[in-house]
């Protein structure tokens, strides 16, 4: 119930997760969750699960790859990560580190069948 | 009464909860590649070998030779000197367990990997891994606690077979049988599992801050614990100055790796930092997923994997803890500077920035911060000395009879 509230709150600036977030051209929608502790942590290993949900009529997401930069530092993570499918549209991005506070910008590509990319992004403020 | 506690600094809400993420320290994090991180025979086997010259080549130099106990496990140095002379600053050993990569440019992943490379290295210890290995045979006592720890201890009698010196880029240790290095690797990375269950010991001790915080955290704030202008200082560093971009949670440091632009010291080439650490630590036999780890499937192991190297690492140095830093001097991954003053006046101008490349990471802003307000910061700084480990922990274990540093002039 708490971690519910705090969630509320925090949702504006996007440490929760998201469920409203979709692609660029509308095609995809995309669910994030970070887990372990459910908010985005600073410079602390946590891992996002992705659902993907084309909309009416889209391909089937095919691939997903996730990103996260500091557009303002001119730079990106640290780690290297590599997605696992979990499901049909479902995907497990594991280890992800964000080292530092302030704001990232986090890409979700979707590749679908036919390779064409369609990409969603969202910023995440971290304190 | 209560009116004399009030504390007379206004402080964000959000300085308060940096302060308490960043204290107090916690236990140093669960070491899965390490099986005896947390035994207390294995650190009774590294303390003594932490004061060990006969480790070294020369037999005139240990681990605390560079990191004494005295100066607060460093050396005062700008760079070390030892066997040869380095280009490389002293870190303190104390918190050294709270770091995620050792090493200014990272190149080991685990404090136990890392306590080999100085035994090796020949502007440090200049020894061999053979010898190291063959001293702990011979000597009754080390024998005795490396036996209760790790099994029977190999026949490496035959000098032939086992020749002295042998260290890998010697032709003798590339003429052994590759069954008997192994021998002599799994032996040796032993060794360094024992001094990091030392090492381990060495928690930074509590500090004028922590003391505060407790204080914080009891309903209680007295900020005659730090003084006004560390208060304020504390306030600046968290707030105005972005130091806790980089500087934050219990060791105040991100753990991790930036480009600060500095400019070079005196005889010092410049280094490329984590672009030159990151490809020896892929080279090492001793990584965190590698064959003499105690959990190379582990996150932790896999983590050394996973990591990401841009050209913005080109030129970047580890984040070092600011825990007893005022206790530390000089300063920076070359000792470019010999006081916090000189720190804090390069963080105010950056005048003395030098840009390498055009790839560099692009953080910091010239602070353009009053004198009081850089006295402030640096009394902050000051308030992050903690109280030393127990004598005992300072001192060499009396069975190896070997002189404090600190009591012989
Ligand atoms: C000649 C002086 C010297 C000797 C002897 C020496 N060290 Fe060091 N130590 C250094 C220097 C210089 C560095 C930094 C080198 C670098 O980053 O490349 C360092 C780095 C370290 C670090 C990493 C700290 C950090 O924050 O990354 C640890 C831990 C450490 N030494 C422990 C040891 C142990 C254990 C021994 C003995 C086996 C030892 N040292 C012997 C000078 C020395
Ligand atoms: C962009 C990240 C970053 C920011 C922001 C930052 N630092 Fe640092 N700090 C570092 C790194 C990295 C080093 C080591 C650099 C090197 O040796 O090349 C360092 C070194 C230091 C040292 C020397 C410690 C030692 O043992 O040698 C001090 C003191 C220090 N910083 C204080 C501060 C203060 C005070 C601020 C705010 C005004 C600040 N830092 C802001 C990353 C940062």
């Amino acid at each position: 119930m708490i971690r519910l509230l705090l969630c509320t709150t925090l949702l504006a600036i996007g440490g929760c997760g998201s469920q409203g977030l979709r692609t660029t051209d509308g095609q995809y929608g995309i669910t994030w969750t970070p887990q372990p502790p459910q908010v985005v942590p600073t410079n602390e290993y946590f891992d996002i699960v992705v659902q993907v949900e084309p909309a009416h009529g889209s391909l089937r997401g095919h691939d997903m790859v996730f990103d996260a930069t500091m557009p303002a530092h001119r730079h990106g993570m640290n780690v290297i990560v590599t997605p696992e499918q979990t499901g049909p549209d479902a995907w497990i991005v594991r280890d992800v580190l964000l080292h530092m506070p302030g704001e990232w910008v986090f890409d979700f590509d979707v590749i679908d069948d036919r390779g064409v990319l369609h990409r969603a992004r969202e910023a995440v403020v971290l304190k | 009464m209560a009116l004399l506690c009030q504390p007379s600094v206004d402080l964000d809400p959000a300085v308060i909860a940096f302060a308490r993420a960043a204290s107090p320290v916690p236990p140093p994090p669960a070491e899965p590649t390490n099986a005896l991180a947390d035994n207390p025979t294995a650190a009774t086997l590294g303390h003594m070998l932490f004061f060990d010259p006969a480790l070294s080549g020369r037999r005139d130099t240990s681990c605390a030779t560079c990191h004494d106990p005295a100066l607060a496990f460093t050396d005062g140095r700008a760079v070390a000197e030892a066997a040869g002379s380095g280009s490389f600053n002293t870190p303190t050993v104390l918190g050294a367990a709270h770091h995620r990569w050792l090493f200014w440019d990272g190149r080991a992943d685990s404090l136990w990997s890392q306590a080999l490379g100085p035994i090796e290295n020949p502007i440090e210890m200049d020894g061999s891994r053979l010898d190291a290995v063959r001293h702990v045979a011979e000597t009754p006592p080390l024998r005795s606690l490396y036996e209760s720890i790790a099994g029977p201890m190999p026949d490496i009698s035959d000098t032939v077979r086992f020749p002295s010196g042998a260290r890998p880029g010697t032709s003798s240790w590339e003429a052994m049988h590759p069954a008997d290095r192994q021998t002599i690797d799994t032996a040796f990375a032993t060794l360094g599992k024992a001094i990091a269950a030392y090492e381990r010991l060495l928690q930074p001790g509590e500090s004028d801050f922590d003391r505060w915080v407790a204080a914080v955290n009891a309903g209680t704030r007295d900020d005659d614990i730090l003084g006004e202008p560390a208060v304020r200082g504390l306030a600046l560093f968290a707030g105005a100055a972005g130091c806790r971009q980089c500087h934050f949670g219990p060791t105040l440091s991100d753990l991790e790796f930036h480009d600060l632009s500095l400019p070079p010291a005196d005889d010092a080439t410049p280094h490329p930092g984590r672009g030159a650490g990151y490809p020896l630590l892929r080279a090492s036999a001793f990584r965190a997923d590698g064959p003499h780890s105690d959990a190379p499937e582990s996150r932790k192991a896999r983590r050394t994997a996973a990591i990401r190297i841009g050209t913005e690492h080109w030129g970047a140095f580890k984040t070092p803890s600011l825990r007893n830093v005022a206790a530390t001097p000089p300063y920076m991954h070359a000792g470019n500077f010999e006081t916090l003053t000189d720190v804090l006046t390069f963080y105010n101008t950056l005048e003395q920035q030098v840009r390498r490349h055009h790839h560099a990471e692009d953080v910091l802003r010239p602070l353009d911060f009053s004198p009081a307000q850089l006295a402030d910061l640096e009394a902050f700084l000051s308030a992050l000395t903690g109280d030393p480990p127990s004598t005992l922990l300072r001192s060499p274990p009396p069975e190896t009879g070997i002189q404090n540093p600190e009591t012989h002039e």
